[in-house]
Formats: C-alpha cells, sequence, structure tokens
C-alpha cells in the first residue's frame, strides 16, 4: 500500500512546519537555529520515506551538519537575543 | 490574546493534519503519487544498465549518479562551477594571513573536556571512512561526491569544536593545502569531460553513442567494475567539494577569533 509511507510524510512534513514556525517566532536565535535543525531533521527522514536515499545523504550533511554552524558564526559575531521592535 | 493565537494554531495543524490524511486516502484534489511509474521515469529504468540494448545505456545501476553525470552532466558542471566562484569571493573577502595568528595562539589550551575531545576522535575517523566510501561506491548505491565531500567536512567542523581551530591547522589542514586539492578535483574533471571531444566524441561523453566516434569509457578493469566516467566524477566532486567547506569552515573561525581578539 502506498498510503502509509504517505502518511507518515504528512506527520513529518507537519512536524516539519511546526518546527518552523517555533523558529521564526523564538527570540533566542541559539534556540532558532536548533529548531530549525529539527525541522531538517523531519524533512530528511521524510525523504528516506519517499525512497529519495541520496538527498537523504546530502540532506543530513547539510542540513544538520554544515548549515546550523554557519548561521551559529554569524550569530556569534552580532546579539545572541532578537530585540522587541 | 496569547491563548486565543495558541488555540487557533492548534486547531489550524489539526485541521492540516486531516486535511492531508482524507487527501491521501481519497485521492480527490489534483494528482498524487500513484504507484506508476511515468514515461520519464521508465525512460531511465529501462535504459541506465540495459546490457542487452546499449545505445542510450550509462553503465551504471545507479540512476541517479547516472543522470547527474552523465545524461544532465553539463548541469552538475555549472553547478560545480558556481560553488567555485563563490568561494574564491568567499576568500577575498575574507582573507587574512595566517602566520600571525597561529604564532599569538601557539601556546594556549583550547578545547572542551577530555571526554569530548575522545569522542571527537573516534568519530571524526567514522565519519572520514563513511564520507569517503560514500563518494567511492557512488556509482553503485546511493551517495556520490556531493554527499560524499559535505559529510566529510563534518569531521574538521567538529574538531574546531572540540579541539580549536589551531589544533585543526595543526593536524595538517589549511587553507592553501585545500585550495591546491580542490583544483585538482576541478582539473580531474576537466580532463574526464575533454577525452572524449579529443578523441572525436562530444564533451563529457560516458558511453559509445551511435552519433559519436569515441568508443566510450570502460565499464570494468580487470574484475573491477568501475561504471565508466563517473567514478572520477564522483572522486573529483568529492575533493571539490570537501575542500572548498573546510576553507570556508576554516576562514570563518579564524575570523570570528581574531574579531573578538583585536
Amino acid at each position: 500500500m502506498i498510503i502509509y509511507p504517505l502518511l507518515l510524510t504528512a506527520y513529518l512534513f507537519t512536524i516539519a512546519l511546526v518546527f518552523t514556525i517555533l523558529a521564526i517566532k523564538e527570540k533566542d536565535l541559539i534556540k532558532a537555529v536548533i529548531y530549525s535543525a529539527v525541522q531538517s531533521i523531519a524533512y530528511a527522514i521524510a525523504f528516506g520515506v519517499l525512497l529519495a536515499p541520496d538527498i537523504l545523504l546530502v540532506y543530513l550533511a547539510v542540513g544538520l551538519g554544515i548549515y546550523p554552524v554557519i548561521i551559529l558564526y554569524a550569530i556569534s559575531r552580532t546579539r545572541r537575543f532578537e530585540k522587541h521592535g | 490574546m496569547v491563548k486565543v493565537l495558541k488555540i487557533l494554531a492548534i486547531t489550524f495543524l489539526v485541521l492540516i493534519i486531516l486535511f492531508t490524511i482524507y487527501f491521501v486516502i481519497e485521492d480527490v484534489l489534483g494528482g498524487s503519487p500513484k504507484p506508476v511509474i511515468r514515461e520519464l521515469g521508465q525512460f531511465f529504468l529501462d535504459n541506465t544498465y540495459n546490457i542487452y540494448y546499449r545505445k542510450w545505456w550509462s553503465g551504471s545501476p545507479e540512476t541517479v549518479t547516472a543522470i547527474l553525470w552523465d545524461y544532465r552532466g553539463l548541469d552538475t558542471i555549472f553547478e560545480t562551477t558556481v560553488l567555485y566562484i563563490a568561494i574564491i569571493g568567499c576568500m577575498v573577502l575574507a582573507y587574512k594571513p595566517l602566520a600571525n595568528i597561529l604564532k599569538r595562539y601557539e601556546k594556549e589550551k583550547h578545547g572542551l573536556t577530555l571526554i569530548v575531545k575522545t569522542t571527537v576522535k573516534i568519530i571524526i575517523v567514522l565519519i572520514a571512512i563513511v564520507s569517503i566510501n560514500l563518494a567511492l561506491r557512488g556509482y553503485i548505491s546511493p551517495g556520490g561526491g556531493f554527499a560524499g565531500g559535505s559529510a566529510y567536512a563534518i569531521a574538521p567542523l567538529i574538531v574546531i569544536a572540540g579541539y580549536s581551530i589551531y589544533y585543526l591547522l595543526s593536524m595538517g589542514y589549511s587553507l592553501s593545502k585545500s585550495a591546491i586539492l580542490r583544483s585538482i578535483g576541478l582539473i580531474v574533471l576537466v580532463i574526464i569531460a575533454v577525452i572524449p571531444l579529443i578523441h572525436l566524441g562530444y564533451i563529457l561523453q560516458n558511453q559509445m553513442k551511435t552519433y559519436a566516434l569515441f568508443p566510450g569509457y570502460p565499464v570494468k578493469i580487470g574484475p573491477f567494475y568501475i561504471g565508466g566516467t563517473l567514478i572520477f566524477m564522483n572522486i573529483g566532486e568529492f575533493l571539490i567539494v570537501s575542500m572548498e567547506f573546510i576553507m570556508i569552515f576554516i576562514l570563518i573561525s579564524l575570523y570570528t577569533r581574531g574579531g573578538e581578539e583585536s
């Protein structure tokens, strides 16, 4: 049946949506990066469920390793907390 | 007000989940993935590794790598070029001579606790092995040059986090070595792409085609199956991508550190 993998994909994409909203709302930028990494995990598993292991491998390395670190370096050059504006 | 917004958000999410489930089961809104393969996918499945009818074959059972480096090879070459130029721009903006900085921090001890350092030592070996395996076996299993290269770049990254950038530089990584290695990777790509052109084929040709005179790269050398150009392309791409990411990490961490101290 093709329904069950698609249900799992829907669940994972909903989790990704939740964590994207959390990352946007969060004032502490380091927490926001971690939320964004969790969203990357959800996407990576969804790619695995959709039988795209090539994308899964690249997504794990870039979305969990390289992207958060570059953003963390960028944050270390400015303030950690977002000001209320 | 905040409570109302929270309730609204939760109802919205529950509605999305219910909607998706309904859509998946009933299949009423537009198209959904069907268990039928489309024409384009059927073409690649039929021809990528068809040893009985070799007119359109690419000599590799890994269809994704075959599309990336054979059927759509020029696209990937241009992507690699874009990355290469981006790194040159990064170097121009952030380069500073390393000698003075290194002398200043030589005696300092940086880094986290012994537990973290030991874990890092074990994990970087695992990452290196897995990533090189991903790149070298990219023509028969999922993976390939970009995946392997970006996975390899994680190893120096956690060394920077666990020890320090100066420990990484004393391990032998440096900007100039990385630049040389990535140029070697690019030269590998260029040589493999141009050889068929010299033998009256077309650029980036992999296997024999009826309209080109070049007989194609060997699919097997002795007992080893190498899949035409794909293994060389993966090795070249692995060198380029991993070394470029390592250059970025070295540059960024040195830049951050220097900014704080001065």
